[in-house]
């Protein structure tokens, strides 16, 4: 029998909140490496699919088509049976960025939604080289425009920058280099596709990394750093150990855990579902450090109140809210993506999710949706709605403190009881509890 | 040059990361007596200064915000950072240099366009406010500002830029965050704030961090119902009473500080927040959270879209635009107290390359230009423009400026001091104040005011606001030689709030001294117009029309001798009034002289006529209002007219004065009665009363009206709208459209004042429309030697011209736009 608890916090992380029917399932099985497994069979989803009327672009409702992207992607964080696919295709938006507002392309935006989604746990040289063909991405750091007589750094230098080595793993000469690679690799405004554009390519040596001169091409550059050139190779291979561990488990993990995930990654020819599974089935990720050990993003912590209480993306109308709390699936703020724990933790952001807190708890109350918690004790109201967020039990100081405001507001001559039902369920969703985990 | 970690938590974000509140890094804003306390326990025993990727548990967590007024000389910095690099070459345009036009042929800002400062370098066709600033002497341009080895990367630049300091070592805290530091704890709490979701790594300190406050409005804790404040109460109760000790403890503990951050700035908030762009936005914000007090002495905004790799000329010019309307809203909306203590200060992590690349944008580059802006600034140019050709081996410009000499100077010049050790070592002090923050007799800060939203009428019975011999409307004193008098609009009278103009009759007595009355829109430069011209015995009308200030003020300037001022209100404009202008072509409603209209015969004393105007002179039977011009002419003694709507109790106010003997013309707004009538009341002697009806308003006809700041534009005496010289009986003929903020098209009528300057004998002009018939009408009417304004609703003709006639031997003519009303 795998560990209840472990089962609990897996599930948590991976798939977004830990229902109770998963939890009983997955602690049904052996041993928790069989959770691990039962939660990266993605083909249980068959394959899922962007709805066809958000593969096109109608630029007569690109606003619409946004929120809707944006509703049928946080909507499908809740519905999957397997939503680790999800949350992986989250991280991946996040590491090789492109904004809506930038690219401003329905089509795009989703197509290289589904490659992420698609190659989740793939490997992540093809991914690298597909995204950077992507029309997203050309469009987004200006590829697009890339040519030999005005070479553009814009994707050769966060290539190097963020999607592959980091600050100090290569030269300015390395970018100007890879620019120049890149060259030709363009966009045909007409078709609106990716298009390579002979003449426009810069066909003359390139030194790129100290080695001899050659004609470098633009996937020649992202097969030297992930697959020709060891060394170069094994920098990125932590680089994308290392977020993705602090994406699951906790921030800045020892130097031998990253060391040890790059030789697992490395070892599996940068295949991404042997790195995961390395990840979730290492015994730090049940420590103490790791449970309690990241705040739930906005979108995790809105997806978690979804699931709780039934409401869709749409009803809660939470792309409103999205950029108030830090997060808008689609459009993140720049090119680095999302950061974690306390860069969430900004009063801003606290105050976005209030808001969002006091919507879903009006929502949910309804056509007289709770009202039966009038007719309970202090207490039992607050273990009932602890409950319906799967937080039962709560640590007795939050417990006695909602308590009391409950009470307070039941008992003012100038309070009501409806009311108090209310901020009940607005103050649970904005418990320590609920929003790190 | 950075800390290798820091590089695997890209920075930009990293940079701007994390929480305003929370991290290990020590007490942010913490009162004095927790920050004792927490000392005292030892919170800090085992406590690492952190690094900047240092995010896991969360630090320490102030008790409460504890708001303190800034003091009178104390310095304030808006500190407005422009992300993505802004290409300096084209905001500070070197367009004197050849190269400039060599180099980037494709997007090049033409000579003709730059607001040249001098015959090298000038601002951005965007830039007028802050080409306006310039002029003033409060704005200094620090050109070729970078630094030594700079980096290409926009997060590692940055960073470099964020932390301010000279050395080498990791990046853990920014320029702004250490000036927080060296803080007074008492005063701490909220001496800086970002104005943003989060919290960049220039307003982190070692030990301190800046408060984030969203600009969009929608915070959390501002509602304040009995049943929102107990849940707050729940909500605060949540929160640990000392250090947090984890992640959960630090939500909580956020949770609490947005209550008592929400509590402070809720002001700011409170009124409805202005449109337009994400700095206009923010800058309003900016100056609003500075009126309230509550001890913000840094205050960063920012705003990015300048990474234009691409088509930058569809990008740079509409933010640009975003700019210089945002630092107008600012100075339109920051208390004038404020004026001389706040410097403004703009900055980006690099310029761009000289060269243009062939997709029309430009790449990655070193040196740009920085505004300081303030008035108290030293205005001028600083540094100097980098070398266009002679560039460093990545084929950049090398900069001239260290930008921490910027960073020193502001801390040096305007915060206290302090400025070599924040920026960890000596620098050029720039010298950029010409005056300490408070000091005494600032410049003001012009603002200038774009046109009004196209309003419509609201028209009331005249009421006497403003008497200066009886002190109606606060002032018992007449205004003396240059004086300047600022009179609250807005919220007062019946006024709305939300008002665009005023229109009044004002009546000037008792000067001393041939000189002349200029109103205009409150807290804006005084233009070069006039509205009356009063002379020692007369007693001089005219119907002014004035946009209000960003205050809701009009102000009155005398220039020479003192002089009474009777202001009586006769309407404003609202977008809310649906009553708008029909003009109509100038005609005749009565003449005393010939019985047209029905009265024959002068107005004996106290005499009033009763004029039915429905159908008469072509007014509409849907009439509400009119624009008159009415005459008294052959006045046996010296007296006044009243004109008001029928029905109604005359109001004691004036619509025209007249000595014995003279002939005088005034434009009347007034209001008709249900059934359109109007009353005239004579108040002694007997005069011969002529009124011609200029335009009606009507509702849901199609002229709203636009007020503007007032612009000449007319001087027959310079030759400003026509060839210098007298005028004699050949009409001038004035093109009004694309003129003083008169747009091209879409303008019916335009508002103008006409003067008549010194005519060689006794006259009338007519203004009428171009390419029209001159009409049976006069607008003014002057004796020689005589200098008279009236206003006039001059409706245009189809070439957007309207003619000015003169009666009678030579003149010279004069005109000012007030406002136009559209088609």
């Amino acid at each position: 029998m795998a560990d209840i608890a472990a089962v609990t916090h897996l599930l948590r992380r991976t798939e977004f909140i830990a229902r109770p029917a998963r939890v009983a399932e997955l602690a049904a099985l052996a041993t928790i490496d069989d959770a691990v497994a039962n939660v990266l069979d993605f083909a249980v989803n068959a394959n899922p699919q962007v709805p066809a009327d958000l593969q096109v672009h109608d630029s007569a409702n690109s606003y619409t088509q946004r929120v809707n992207a944006y509703n049928w992607w946080v909507d499908s964080m809740v519905s999957r049976p397997r939503p680790f696919q999800e949350k992986l295709t989250l991280f991946w938006h996040g590491h090789f960025v492109s904004e809506w507002d930038s690219v401003n392309r329905t089509d795009h935006m989703t197509h290289q939604n589904q490659l992420y989604r698609t190659n989740a746990i793939g490997n992540f040289l093809s991914l690298t080289q597909w995204m950077a063909v992507e029309p997203a991405m050309l469009l987004y750091l200006s590829n697009a425009v890339n040519v030999k007589t005005a070479p553009n750094e814009n994707f050769a230098r966060e290539l190097l920058e963020l999607f592959t080595l980091g600050v100090g793993n290569y030269t300015e000469d390395d970018v100007k280099a890879a620019a120049r690679a890149w060259t030709g690799h363009n966009y045909n405004t007409t078709t609106k596709a990716y298009e390579i554009r002979l003449t426009k390519h810069d066909n003359e040596p390139k030194t790129f990394f100290d080695t001899l001169p050659r004609n470098w091409d633009g996937p020649d550059i992202i097969n030297e750093i992930l697959r020709d050139n060891a060394g170069k190779r094994l920098i990125a291979a932590r680089l994308i150990a290392k977020k993705l561990w602090e994406f699951l488990a906790y921030p800045k993990p020892a130097t031998d855990i990253v060391a040890a995930l790059g030789d697992v990654f490395i070892a599996n020819n940068l295949e991404i579902r042997p790195l995961v599974q390395a990840i979730l089935v290492h015994p730090q990720f049940y420590a103490p450090e790791a449970i309690n050990g990241l705040v739930r993003t906005p979108t995790e912590w809105a997806v978690a109140l979804m699931a709780y209480s039934g409401l869709t993306s749409a009803g809660i109308g939470l792309y409103n809210y999205a950029e108030r709390m830090g997060q808008t699936v689609f459009d993140p703020p720049n090119v680095s993506g999302w950061k974690s724990n306390t860069y969430w933790l900004t009063t801003s952001a606290v105050s976005g999710r209030a808001a969002v807190a006091k919507r879903v708890a009006s929502l949910m109350r309804a056509n007289g949706g709770y009202d039966f918690l009038s007719g309970l004790s202090t207490t039992a109201a607050v273990t009932s709605v602890a409950t319906a967020f799967g937080l039962d039990p709560l640590p007795a100081a939050t417990a006695s403190a909602l308590a009391d405001a409950y009470s307070a507001e039941r008992g003012a001559s100038n309070g009501s009881v409806s009311k108090a039902n209310t901020n009940l369920l607005t103050m649970m969703m904005l418990t320590a509890e609920m929003n790190v985990c | 040059m950075l800390d290798p970690d820091i590089s695997a938590d890209d920075a930009y974000r990293l940079l701007s990361r994390p929480a305003d509140d929370a991290d290990q890094r020590g007490p942010h804003g913490w009162t004095r007596r927790t920050f004792l306390q927490a000392a005292g326990a030892g919170a800090f025993a085992g406590a690492t200064i952190g690094t900047i990727a240092d995010d896991f548990f969360g630090g320490s967590v102030p008790d409460a915000w504890a708001g303190t007024p800034v003091g009178p000389t104390d310095g304030i910095v808006v500190v407005i950072t422009l992300y993505g690099g802004l290409d300096g070459l084209n905001a500070f345009v070197p367009y004197g240099d050849s190269n400039y036009y060599a180099k980037r042929a494709n997007i090049a800002i033409p000579p003709a366009q730059v607001l040249a400062v001098n015959s090298s370098v000038g601002f951005a066709p965007q830039l007028t406010y802050l080409k306006s600033l310039y002029d003033a002497g409060q704005v200094a341009a620090i050109q070729g500002i970078g630094y030594a080895n700079p980096d290409l990367s926009h997060f590692t630049s940055m960073a470099i830029w964020m932390n301010g300091a000279y050395g080498g070592g990791p990046i853990s805290n920014g320029w702004v965050g250490r000036w927080l530091d060296g803080q007074p704890p008492a005063t701490a709490d909220l001496a800086a704030a970002s104005l943003d979701s989060t919290v960049p790594l220039h307003m982190q300190g070692a030990i301190r961090r800046a408060a984030g406050i969203p600009p969009n409005g929608g915070m959390f804790g501002i509602d304040n119902t009995p049943s929102d404040l107990r849940m707050y109460a729940g909500l605060r109760a949540l929160a640990p009473a000392g250090v947090p000790a984890n992640l959960r403890e630090n939500f909580s503990s956020t949770m609490r500080r947005q209550l008592d951050l929400a509590n402070e700035v809720a002001p700011a908030f409170r009124a409805t927040l202005p449109g337009g762009g994400d700095l206009t936005r923010k800058l309003t914000i900016a100056a609003r959270l500075l009126n309230t007090n509550i001890g913000l002495r840094m205050l960063d905004i920012s705003r990015s879209g300048f990474d234009n790799h691409d088509n930058q000329n569809a990008a740079l010019p509409g933010i640009l635009g975003d700019l210089n309307s945002g630092l107008q809203a600012f100075y339109a909306t920051l208390n004038p107290a404020f004026h001389n203590r706040v410097t403004i200060v703009t900055l980006s992590e690099f310029g761009r390359t000289v060269k243009s690349n062939d997709s029309g944008g430009t790449d990655h580059g070193t040196a740009g230009t920085s505004f300081v802006i303030g008035t108290n600034v030293r205005g001028g140019l600083y540094g100097a423009m980098p070398s266009l050709t002679a560039l460093d081996r990545n084929g950049r410009m090398i900069s001239t400026v260290d930008f921490r000499s910027m960073y020193g100077s502001l801390l040096d010049g305007w915060m206290g001091g302090g400025g070599s050790t924040i920026v960890n070592g000596g620098f050029e002090n720039l010298n950029l104040f010409a005056a300490p923050p408070g000091s005494p007799g600032p410049r003001p800060t012009p603002i200038v005011l774009g046109p009004s939203a196209a309003s419509g009428f609201v028209s009331i019975s005249p009421q006497r606001i403003f008497d200066t011999r009886d002190g109606t409307g606060g002032r018992n004193t007449p205004l003396g030689a240059g004086e300047t008098w600022a009179f609250a609009q807005a919220g007062q009278f019946g006024i709305p709030a939300d008002a665009s103009a005023v229109a009044w009759n004002l009546t000037a007595v008792g000067a001393t001294a041939s000189t002349y009355v200029t109103i205009w829109p409150g807290g804006t430069e005084r233009p070069a117009a006039s509205n009356l011209n009063p002379v020692p015995g007369a007693v001089v009308p005219n119907l002014v029309q004035a946009q209000l200030g960003p205050a809701g003020t009009v102000s009155m300037y005398n220039n020479s001798g003192t002089v009474h001022l009777i202001a009586d209100l006769v309407g404003y404009y609202t977008t809310a009034s649906n009553m708008r202008m029909q003009p109509l072509t100038p005609s005749r409603l009565i003449d005393t002289r010939d019985g047209t209209g029905g009265f024959s015969g002068k107005l004996g004393p106290g005499q009033t006529i009763d004029v039915k105007a429905f159908g008469a002179a072509g007014v509409p039977g849907n009439a509400k209002a009119l624009a008159l011009n009415v005459l008294a002419t052959e006045p046996t003694q010296d007296s006044y007219l009243t004109v008001w709507p029928s029905n109604g109790t005359r109001p004691l106010a004036s619509s025209l004065n007249m000595a014995t003997g003279q002939t005088v013309a005034n434009m009347v707004f007034t209001r008709l009665s249900a059934d359109g009538r109007l009353s005239i009341y004579n108040f002694g002697g007997a005069t011969h009363v002529v009124a011609d009806v200029l335009g009606a308003f009507v509702d849901n006809a199609a002229g709203r009206m636009v007020a503007l700041s007032p612009g000449r534009v007319l001087d027959s005496r310079d030759g400003t709208g026509v060839t210098a010289g007298r005028v004699a009986q050949a009409p001038v003929s004035l093109k009004l459209t694309g003129v003083a903020g008169v747009p091209t098209s879409g303008v019916s009528a335009v508002l103008l004042n006409v003067t008549v300057v010194n005519p060689t004998t006794q006259t009338y002009v007519t203004v009428y429309p171009g390419g029209g018939q001159r009409p049976l009408a006069s607008n003014l009417n002057a004796a020689r030697g005589q200098v008279v304004p009236n206003s006039v609703v001059a409706r245009l003709g189809p070439d957007g011209t309207v003619l000015i006639y003169n009666n009678s031997g030579t003149v010279d003519l004069v005109a000012d736009v007030m406002g136009y009303f559209t088609t």
